[in-house]
C-alpha cells in the first residue's frame, strides 16, 4: 500500500467534529469521538481505545494555598489566596520567646478598620470561663487573649478557623477555636482557650489573611487552605 | 528603637519579604496595643471589683456560688 492510500484511510476514521485517533492496539488507529462539553481525557484501560472522556468531580476538599505553610516572623501576612470558595487556617505554634502578651489576631486585606465583629467565650486568668467580649466593631478578629500572665508565650498557640464564602460579597462568617499556654507549670494564668465567631464587613473580596499580634511574634506556622 | 518586623508571603510567586513596618503599620500597632492595654485594665477592674465585693461579704469564690446555686 502506498503513502498517499494509508492517508487517504486514516481520514476516513475520523467523521465528525471533534472526533481524535486513539490506537486500539499497536499500529491500529480508530476514532474515539468527542466528550460532552466540560469531560476530560483520561486513561482508561477496560476500553477499546484506553481512553474514555469523564466528567471531572464538582470540586469539594481543601487545597493549601501556601505550599508547606508560611513561617511566622513578627505580623505576617500570605497573600494572593482568593479563588476559592471558602478559606481555612491553621496555626501551628505561633510563639513570642520574649515581651508579654495578651492578644492574638488575624486581619483580612491588611484592613484594619472597624469592619470586624466577634462574639467570644473562653478561659484565661485562672477562671472557669470569661465572655466579656462581644464587639460589634472591632479592628480586628481576635482569635486568643490574655494567654499567659503577662508573660511570654514561648509554648505556642494552636488554632484553626474557618471563613465561609470569603470570596463573595459581605459579610463573611468566621469562626476560630484557640488555646496557648507561656509555658509556666503551675501558673495560675497559664493556659487559655476560646472560641470566637464573628463576622468580615470589609467591602473587597479578601485575598490576604494576616496573624498578628501586640508584640514581635517569632515562631509557628500558619497554612492556609482554600475549598471549593 | 527599631520598629517590629512585619513579613509578607505571596502564595503564587512565593516571593517573601520580611522588613521593619512602616508608617502606617506602625501606627496601627501602637493603636492595638492602647486598645490592648484598654482591654486588660477593663478586665482587671472587673476581677478587682469581683473580688472588692467578696472581701466585704467575708466570703470566698466558692462560698458565693454554693450561695447562688
Amino acid at each position: 500500500m502506498s503513502r498517499s492510500r494509508d492517508v487517504a484511510n486514516i481520514d476516513t476514521i475520523l467523521t465528525t467534529k471533534g472526533d481524535i485517533y486513539a490506537a486500539t492496539a499497536a499500529s491500529t488507529p480508530s476514532r474515539l469521538g468527542v466528550g460532552t462539553n466540560g469531560q476530560v481525557l483520561t486513561a482508561a484501560s477496560t476500553t477499546a481505545t484506553g481512553l474514555q472522556w469523564t466528567t471531572p468531580s464538582s470540586g469539594g476538599g481543601f487545597t493549601l494555598i501556601n505550599s508547606g505553610g508560611t513561617a511566622i516572623s513578627g505580623n505576617t501576612t500570605v497573600s494572593s489566596i482568593g479563588g476559592y470558595t471558602h478559606l481555612m487556617f491553621v496555626i501551628e505554634g505561633a510563639s513570642r520567646s520574649s515581651g508579654s502578651g495578651v492578644s492574638l489576631w488575624i486581619r483580612f486585606n491588611s484592613d484594619s478598620g472597624t469592619n470586624y465583629a466577634i462574639r467570644s467565650f473562653g478561659s484565661f486568668n485562672n477562671a472557669t470561663a470569661n465572655s466579656g467580649n462581644f464587639n460589634n466593631s472591632a479592628t480586628e478578629f481576635e482569635i486568643l487573649f490574655r494567654y499567659g500572665n503577662n508573660t511570654n508565650f514561648n509554648n505556642g498557640v494552636y488554632a484553626a478557623g474557618w471563613v465561609y464564602r470569603y470570596g463573595v460579597t459581605t459579610p463573611r462568617t468566621i469562626t476560630a477555636f484557640a488555646a496557648g499556654t507561656d509555658g509556666t507549670v503551675g501558673g495560675s494564668q497559664t493556659p487559655a482557650i476560646r472560641q470566637v465567631t464573628g463576622t468580615y464587613g470589609g467591602s473587597s473580596a479578601i485575598t490576604s489573611i494576616t496573624i498578628g499580634a501586640d508584640g514581635t511574634l517569632d515562631g509557628g506556622r500558619i497554612y492556609v487552605y482554600g475549598v471549593n | 528603637m527599631s520598629r517590629p518586623t512585619v513579613k509578607f508571603f505571596d502564595s503564587i510567586t512565593e516571593e517573601e519579604i520580611i522588613r521593619e513596618m512602616n508608617d502606617e503599620e506602625y501606627e496601627v500597632h501602637l493603636r492595638d496595643l492602647e486598645r490592648i492595654e484598654k482591654d486588660k485594665a477593663a478586665i482587671e477592674a472587673a476581677e478587682a471589683k469581683r473580688q472588692a465585693l467578696l472581701d466585704k461579704l467575708g466570703i470566698t469564690e466558692e462560698e458565693a456560688k454554693l450561695l447562688l446555686s
